[in-house]
């Protein structure tokens, strides 16, 4: 099972105290241009993972060379849906997409829900997942209900 | 001098504070940031940055303390932990904990004191039932 995420705090509590267990993840891949060339920030990310929970960054474009063992339980996170569209653009196939976090800043003027703000750029990029056929679902944590994205967003 | 700077998701490092202040009286030099769902890891960063040049003007030494390890206040507070030459970043904040940063701080060496703070803070963590039938905790 593969579950691709995108949220821009990464490795943080949701993440950690939920979804990990929720989902019985025993490998995340983080999946984010800024963080390939990081080491700061993939220490403490290292640092966050439980025992027992591999981790890997890999650099979007690289992400369609990555092998997933069918017999584990992924969870991939990227930082921003350009991260996705790097990453669909290489060749990889995303069949849902849980948009997780992506919060307010300055030109995110689309509010989508809660913790979803987009800006021109993204929200175009968004319609262009959409249309490749990728369900997307807002949900920040396993527990809330997840709201599905329509394509005339 | 030593400031502290409580992080945590929601108002819980203010309130914190607050209960801690109720036990062992206002103390100066110690500030709070709160995380909400709202907020991007930018203004996150921001608002650590402020109080953290706040404490600065008065503080050579920071303790800051977060809640949960691998949390966004850990993973926020860390790169500015890392630029200040005595400082900590000490995760799941307790009321014990803060009680004995707040009456310490100030009266001993910066690592005896982080040292002291985790001692009394995992100290705390317990249960005491098992005293009214004799067993031990």
């Amino acid at each position: 099972m593969i579950i691709f995420r995108v949220d821009d705090r990464l490795i943080h509590g949701q993440v950690v105290e939920n979804w990990l267990a929720a989902f019985s993840i025993n490998h995340i891949v983080v999946s984010s241009r800024a963080v390939v060339s990081d080491d700061m920030r993939k220490n403490i990310m290292k640092f966050s993972v439980p025992d027992g929970v591999l981790l890997d960054f890999i650099d979007p474009p690289d992400l369609s060379k990555f092998i997933f063992d069918n017999k584990k339980n992924y969870l991939v996170l990227f930082e921003s849906l350009e991260d996705v569209f790097l990453s669909v653009e290489s060749g990889v196939r995303i069949e849902r997409l849980n948009l997780g976090g992506i919060h307010y800043a300055k030109g995110r003027n689309f509010s989508m829900g809660r913790v979803v703000f987009l800006s021109e750029a993204e929200r175009n990029i968004l319609k262009k997942l959409i249309d490749a056929g990728i369900d997307v679902y807002m949900q920040s944590i396993p527990q809330e209900a997840s709201v599905k994205l329509r394509c005339d967003i | 001098m030593t400031g502290i700077i409580v992080v945590t998701h929601s108002d819980f490092g203010a309130y914190l504070i607050e209960a801690s202040e109720h036990v062992v009286g206002v103390k100066e030099n110690i500030l709070s940031v709160s995380i909400n769902s709202r907020m991007s890891i930018e203004d996150v960063r921001v608002n650590v940055e402020k109080v953290t040049e706040e404490i600065k003007k008065k503080c050579s030494d920071i303790i800051y303390f977060v809640d949960i390890p691998g949390g966004t206040p850990m993973n926020v507070v860390l790169p500015f932990a890392k630029d200040i030459n005595r400082s900590a970043v000490v995760c799941g904040v307790n009321m014990t904990m803060l009680i004995y940063a707040l009456n310490l701080k100030d009266t001993m060496d910066f690592d005896a004191l982080i040292e002291k703070i985790l001692l009394e803070g995992k100290k705390a963590i317990c249960e005491v039932k098992s005293i009214l039938t004799g067993g031990n905790k």
